[in-house]
């Protein structure tokens, strides 16, 4: 019964879609942000990774009480689910919890720490905000449990690049090309990640 | 965060890189970047988009002839490839030649393949170097290319937009709103034109007027009759806040919720592109 009628509600809610229109996504960002997340919660409302876009939309909107609260709801969903709580890091680093984010990509660590991708996503993240040590304390642990995985390494030179850390970049770029070095992709990706942080431009 | 000693001994000797290549790391950015070009170049020669990439390092160096003769390659071993003229077209936006890359574009349109996604990305390129009129039509022309959507009269306007052709393309400046009070939200041309703007932008009678405020672009409502896709639309919206154009962002997201408004991927993205403020990366 309960399921049908979280159906008819999101129903109603997205046919009183008249207020989802043109004047409401060019009306207040606060506003745009809140009903963005309700409509998306309103859908999807035991979804982990959802719930963290919500919370994110939130954040944005400067209302930490209820980003919060759906970060907690996410995290008891999926609480070892690397994806989710690197959604959640990422979600208090973008708006500048520093502390809130280090706690979370610590669980990350912590939880699943064979998630190589994830992982490699984390120090994207802390390197891109110039938490060097952070970022390479991750890469490290991805490194040490998969030395060819050169698209990470390439990705991990690009943040550090983002962050002014030239010398740094050069060693994983270094590492790609060492376990690629007949691969045009590593060398076109390099020669991107310096277009796109406009190293040269 | 807490590492352990043997953790650490690991790293360390993981960290240790043959010193030649780290060596060439640490080189000038171009040098970098040209030495990667070769490299690139001498394992794939043939491939369209790698060298139209290397035209764009070439471009970077302040070497014009060079980049023209990649770019000439490029389109000689697949000109039909829209992405190849893609990227042409944007190497030469990144080094500041504007009528060199619309002049890339047109080409895209007159002799790439209908490639959705290699217009709608090219929509963004527009959008992001701040020709919002251009990267509109590009992404309708994007939307369009889809062979199922048929010409009716519900949509002959936008189609007729397209079929002015590529070389209609002007370089169109966004104008800064009128001075002029206007409730009605469409600019007063001959105000407008007062500030130098080209009175020919602006939407002629018998369109709908845009939301209050700045009016840019045309009415894109007929496309809610097709069934789009939504999701391209997504990162033109983005690339819009980026470019501090909330009301034509509006206008996309708007037609991406008409067009899906039950999935949930949907409005995950679009409140992630306001937290963002549309930022690059996501």
């Amino acid at each position: 019964m309960r399921p049908l009628f979280l159906m008819a509600l999101a129903s109603m809610m997205l046919s009183a879609q008249s207020r989802f229109d043109e004047a409401f996504f060019a009306g207040d960002r606060k506003a745009i942000l809140a009903g963005s997340a309700e409509a998306l919660r309103t859908l999807k409302p035991k979804d982990a990774p959802y719930l963290v876009r919500c919370g994110r939309a939130y954040l944005a909107a400067v209302d930490k009480t209820r980003a919060q609260e759906l970060f907690r709801l996410a995290e008891a969903l999926e609480p070892k689910d690397g994806k989710v709580l690197r959604g959640i890091a990422d979600a208090w680093l973008k708006h500048g919890y520093k502390s809130e984010a280090l706690e979370a990509y610590e669980l990350v660590r912590q939880r699943d720490p064979g998630n190589k991708e994830v992982l490699a996503q984390c120090a994207v993240d802390l390197a891109e905000v110039a938490q060097i040590r952070e970022a390479e304390a991750f890469m490290d642990m991805v490194a040490l449990q998969d030395r060819d995985k050169w698209e990470y390494f390439l990705a991990f030179g690009k943040a550090l690049l983002v962050s002014g850390q030239r010398k740094k970049a050069a060693g994983w770029f270094a590492r790609a090309v060492a376990v690629k070095p007949k691969e045009e992709k590593v060398y076109a990706e390099i020669i991107q990640a310096f277009a796109d942080t406009q190293a040269v431009f | 965060m807490r590492i352990p000693m043997a953790m650490l001994l690991a790293v360390s000797l993981l960290r240790a890189q043959p010193a030649d290549k780290q060596g060439l790391f640490q080189q000038d950015p171009q040098a970098i970047m040209r030495i990667c070009a070769e490299q690139a170049r001498k394992l794939d020669p043939k491939d369209s988009r790698l060298l139209a990439k290397c035209g764009r390092v070439c471009l970077a160096g302040g070497d014009r002839a060079q980049a023209e003769e990649a770019f000439r390659l490029a389109l000689l071993d697949d000109p039909k490839d829209a992405e190849t003229h893609r990227l042409i077209a944007l190497a030469w936006l990144k080094a500041g030649f504007q009528a060199e890359a619309l002049q890339s574009f047109n080409a895209m349109v007159k002799f790439g393949s209908a490639d959705r996604k290699a217009l709608g990305k090219a929509a963004v390129n527009l959008m992001d170097a701040g020709l919002p009129v251009d990267a509109e039509r590009m992404m309708i022309r994007s939307i369009l290319s889809n062979k199922k959507f048929e010409r009716t009269k519900s949509n002959e306007e936008l189609f007729s937009l397209l079929d002015q052709g590529p070389s209609d393309t002007q370089i169109i400046k966004v104008m800064p709103p009128s001075p002029v009070p206007n409730n009605s939200g469409i600019l007063d041309p001959a105000a407008a034109a007062a500030h130098g703007a080209n009175p020919n932008l602006f939407p002629k009678p018998g369109r709908l007027p845009g939301p209050p405020g700045v009016s840019i672009g045309v009415d894109i409502s007929a496309l809610i009759s097709l069934s789009l896709d939504g999701y391209d639309c997504i990162a033109f919206g983005r690339a819009a806040l980026r470019a501090k154009l909330p009301e034509m962002a509006a206008k996309w997201f708007d037609l991406t919720v008409k067009a899906r408004p039950k999935e949930e991927q949907i409005w995950a993205d679009i409140a992630v592109a306001y937290a963002d403020n549309g930022a690059l990366g996501e």
